[in-house]
C-alpha cells in the first residue's frame, strides 16, 4: 500500500531559524530530499534593501500552499513537500522561504521544486513590501 | 420613511443592495493608504462587478483594479459567482512569496 505524502506548511512570524540539525528525517522510501532556502538580498533593481516585509494573507495563504503541495506531490509522485515561509519583517541576509521535497529519485523532486516556486509566486497571497535602506519608516 | 423603505415598500420585488469588505495588501494597500473598503453594490451583483467599483473607488490604480484577480470568501472564485451581504474580497495582484 503506498502512503499519503506528507504536506507540512508552516508560516513564522520574522525570519525563518536555520535548519542544521533540526530537520525531521527523511519519511519512508525517500531517495532524493532537496532544500531550497530563499534569501533576502541586499539589493532590488539596483536600490539598498534594509529588509523585505512580508503581507500574508491568512487562511487563504496556508490553503493555497496546501492545495499546490498536495497537487504537485500528486502529480510529481513526491513522498514529502514541507513548506516554511515567513510573515512580517526578514532583514537583509536571513532566510525567508523554505521548501524541502523528498522523492524516490531526484528528477521528480528537482522538476517539482521549480514548479511549486514559480506557481507559489502566481497564486499563493502573500506580498513582499520592500524597505529600502535609505527609508525610515518603520516595518 | 428613507428612500430605500419607500422603494422596497412600493415594488415587492426590490432587493437591498449588498455590502461588501474588499481587502487590501502589499505594496498596493500602501500605495493606497487603505487595508480595506466596504463597497455597496447591486444585489444582482457578480465577483466581477467589484472591478469597476475598485477602479471608481481607487482612479490612481484603475488600471490594475479594472482587470485585478479577486478572491470571495478567501477562495478563488468564477467571476460569475454571486455576492452576498458581508461577503470578503481581497485583491490578490503584485502577489510573490518566497
Amino acid at each position: 500500500m503506498t502512503c499519503p505524502p506528507v504536506i507540512n506548511i508552516r508560516l513564522i512570524d520574522g525570519p525563518l531559524p536555520t535548519q542544521h540539525g533540526n530537520a525531521e528525517p527523511p519519511a519512508h522510501g525517500t531517495g532524493a530530499s532537496l532544500v531550497f532556502e530563499g534569501i533576502i538580498r541586499e539589493q532590488e533593481d539596483g536600490r539598498r534593501l534594509r529588509s523585505i516585509v512580508y503581507d500574508v494573507y491568512e487562511p487563504m495563504a496556508t490553503r493555497e500552499l496546501t492545495r499546490l503541495a498536495s497537487e504537485l506531490a500528486a502529480t510529481h509522485a513526491l513522498i514529502a513537500v514541507h513548506v516554511e515561509h515567513s510573515r512580517g519583517e526578514v532583514p537583509v541576509g536571513r532566510c525567508s522561504f523554505r521548501l524541502r521535497i523528498e522523492s524516490a529519485h531526484r528528477k521528480e523532486a528537482l522538476s517539482a521544486m521549480d514548479e511549486f516556486i514559480t506557481r507559489m509566486k502566481r497564486d499563493v497571497p502573500i506580498w513582499k513590501v520592500p524597505r529600502w535602506a535609505d527609508d525610515a519608516r518603520p516595518a | 420613511m428613507s428612500a430605500d423603505d419607500s422603494r422596497r415598500n412600493s415594488n415587492p420585488d426590490y432587493d437591498a443592495d449588498v455590502t461588501i469588505r474588499v481587502l487590501l495588501f502589499g505594496v498596493l494597500a500602501e500605495e493606497l493608504g487603505k487595508r480595506e473598503v466596504v463597497l455597496t453594490l447591486p444585489n444582482s451583483a457578480r465577483l466581477s462587478d467589484a472591478n469597476p467599483a475598485l477602479a471608481a473607488e481607487f482612479p490612481s490604480r484603475a488600471a490594475l483594479l479594472r482587470t485585478a484577480r479577486l478572491s470571495l470568501n478567501a477562495q478563488f472564485a468564477a467571476p460569475t459567482s454571486p455576492l452576498r451581504e458581508g461577503d470578503e474580497l481581497a485583491v490578490i495582484e503584485l502577489v510573490g512569496g518566497g
